[in-house]
């Protein structure tokens, strides 16, 4: 391939074709799959291992009343997940409501400072506003001479 | 029993608060006028990354996060924890996949990335008309907010109420063009989180939970309400997993946010404002960290509310403010609501002028100057931008005056319509070269009629199928795969996009192929 084809070769995420793109896809789905497992993973898991039901819905006052009746190991989703104690809380709302988001944050860290090491390892400088301004005006420049 | 509607009448401590904190905003935002076009856009673009994380979260943390979360989760418990998760994942995936590459194309909006990348007019109309349509369903579930805290602290009706706050945000948005909404969004940020995490030490103290941490402390209020059978407050739907929502229903809540998220016109265009790319990362990481103190937050009123109320029924109708009436129902002083009160509020307006900000770019930069008249001046475009502020300002109070849904339910639609269109389109964009013109453009056709189908399916005709696998505010999970499939399938049959672009892709990937 010539350079000018080189350069105008479409990018795919599934065919990274440079070594820093290599190594930024890699850190890409490495991250991807840690997130995808510790959410969704975690949500099919408590579902699948969970006792089977239908959702309960509040009509009015009087299946309200009932809800004294309801065995928290008969609904839907319970297990050991749900009846384990952590910190006082059921364990499935602890992971959700606080662990999940502590290592979302932990995730966009870890994926930075990756990055930022790729970036280095393969010699490539970030650039600062006003060159990328200045580099898109002039490519958009040829474009709009044409229409306006 | 205890009490757990709001009083009526007006309230002066509470009032002169929120007028307070009101005209703290407008004379911040008048101090910093707009002096050029780019300006009302993007603020200069001269921020760091944590003042722009704060900026990200006060500009994030709308009525849907101050009072709608608490809301959904009050009323239905785990089954509606979907929405905290899903509205703080995103970031991650945002941080992932587009936020270098964004701010390396140097683009001013959304609307301009996808006009741009799918080089085509028609692909800037489709966009700019998707971005309005987003400004609008959001604003309502704001005004929504609006109006009920105004009806709380005015004692006024709930219509009065939104035509009131409406005109007060009209009137805020059009002073100070984005350049004051940014810089003062840290201090609204400020304001907003110390509002709403104050009222909870002094709730938990009060319950007698550990109140040092109550984030933590809240832990031993879900396990009673989940499995002390003898307390007046147990009801175990609401701690097991899918006993109000179904698992499908849980996962497409949580999969809508994340791609909303990703896709939400004025979550992109902060990334903008970044001096350059490493900032826009580290902005997602401080971003995501303050809005993770509101979320981790959010559950703790609701589950106080439902401890404070004693077994008394859960309702819908209260559920979007339970947040103030829970600091109430505690015996909190009616100055301490008052600022929680304005809190939500601040957050409300701060959202709501972002919004109304893109949606009036779109229309005077996207649909005006690039469609109608591309000889418009910087004066005439800065007043077509104020005019559409107002027109979609107005607009926007019909919609509220009949709300379709709870806040966050109505916010979830937008993400929806976001998550359907945007993502996919600049997802696709960045990674795949070969994406033509015409593929984003069929793409984001079948990703607005999916959510236009989903929204009067659900909303407006109550059709069971639609509200049970397609509602309004999860439609992402299915309409995801199939634009990007459209996408895709229709890029292959289509001409490849011209040299410019693909070359302009492989710069804001910073990364020439190897031989």
């Amino acid at each position: 391939m010539s350079a000018e084809e080189l350069r105008i070769k479409p990018i795919n995420i599934f065919k990274p074709d440079s070594g820093f793109m290599r190594d930024e896809v890699r850190a890409i789905w490495t991250i991807l799959i840690i997130w995808a497992l510790e959410s969704y993973g975690f949500v099919l898991l408590l579902w699948a291992i969970g006792t089977k039901g239908s959702t309960t819905s509040f009509a009015d006052e009087a299946a309200w009343a009932d809800r004294v009746n309801l065995d928290p190991s008969a609904l839907p989703g319970a297990s050991g997940l749900t009846s384990a104690k952590f910190l006082g809380f059921p364990f499935h709302w602890f992971w959700t409501a606080i662990g999940m988001i502590v290592v979302f944050i932990l995730l966009v860290i870890i994926f930075n400072v990756w990055f930022e090491s790729i970036e280095k390892k393969h010699g490539i400088e970030f650039r600062e506003r006003d060159e990328i301004i200045e580099e898109t005006r002039d490519l958009h420049k040829d474009e709009e001479g044409g229409t306006s | 029993m205890a009490e757990f509607g709001l009083e009526t009448g007006f309230k002066l401590i509470p009032a002169i608060i929120l007028a307070a904190i009101l005209i703290l905003f407008i004379v911040v935002g008048i101090l910093s006028r707009v002096k050029s076009v780019e300006d009302y856009w993007v603020a200069g673009r001269g921020i760091g990354p944590i003042a722009n994380g704060a900026a990200v979260a006060s500009n994030w943390m709308s009525a849907a996060s101050f009072l709608g979360m608490a809301g959904v989760v009050y009323l239905q418990g785990y089954g509606f924890l979907s929405y905290v998760i899903g509205w703080t994942g995103g970031y991650t995936v945002l941080s992932l996949l587009m936020a270098s590459q964004i701010r390396r194309y140097g683009k001013f909006t959304a609307t301009d990335f996808v006009g741009d990348r799918y080089y085509s007019q028609v692909a800037r109309t489709v966009a700019a008309i998707v971005t309005i349509l987003i400004a609008f369903t959001y604003s309502v579930a704001q005004y929504k907010g609006i109006g009920m805290v105004f009806e709380w602290v005015f004692g006024l009706s709930y219509n009065g109420s939104v035509i009131l706050g409406a005109g007060v945000v009209i009137a805020y948005v059009m002073i100070a063009g984005m350049l004051g909404v940014s810089r003062n969004q840290v201090v609204q940020y400020v304001i907003l989180i110390i509002a709403f995490m104050l009222p909870l030490f002094f709730i938990a103290n009060k319950l007698g939970y550990f109140a040092v941490i109550p984030q933590l402390g809240y832990g031993s209020a879900v396990w009673e309400i989940g499995h002390a059978a003898d307390a007046s407050y147990y009801d175990p739907t609401y701690a097991a997993p899918f006993a109000t929502r179904s698992a499908y229903n849980f996962v497409a809540i949580a999969f809508t946010m994340m791609m909303g998220t990703m896709g939400l016109p004025h979550v992109i265009a902060r990334f903008y404002t970044t001096p350059n790319e490493r900032d826009a990362r580290w902005s997602v990481a401080w971003g995501l960290f303050f809005i993770g103190l509101l979320y981790w937050s959010s559950p703790v009123y609701a589950s106080f509310a439902r401890v404070l109320q004693e077994g008394a029924m859960p309702s819908s109708d209260v559920a979007d403010v339970i947040v103030v009436s829970s600091a109430s129902m505690a015996g909190l002083p009616e100055w301490f609501v008052g600022f929680l009160a304005a809190g939500a509020i601040a957050a409300a307006f701060s959202t709501t002028s972002g919004l109304l900000t893109s949606g009036a770019a779109a229309f005077s930069h996207d649909l005006y100057f690039r469609v109608f008249k591309p000889s418009a001046s910087h004066e005439e475009r800065l007043w077509a931008g104020r005019i559409g502020t107002l027109i979609l300002g107005i607009l926007i109070i019909f919609v509220a005056l009949n709300p379709p849904a709870l806040i966050a339910q109505i916010v979830g639609a937008a993400f929806a319509l976001a998550g359907n269109t945007f993502f996919p389109l600049m997802v696709i964009g960045i990674w795949w070269g070969r994406a033509s013109k015409e593929g984003g453009i069929a793409g984001m056709l079948v990703g607005l009629g999916i959510w236009l189908f989903s929204v009067w399916g659900d909303y407006y005709a109550g059709i069971d199928w639609i509200q049970t696998w397609i509602p309004a505010s999860a439609s992402s999970l299915i309409a995801v795969p199939i634009v990007f499939i459209v996408v895709i399938l229709v890029s292959m049959w289509t001409p490849p996009p011209p040299r410019e672009v693909r070359a302009l892709l492989r710069e804001v990937h910073g990364s020439e192929a190897e031989a």
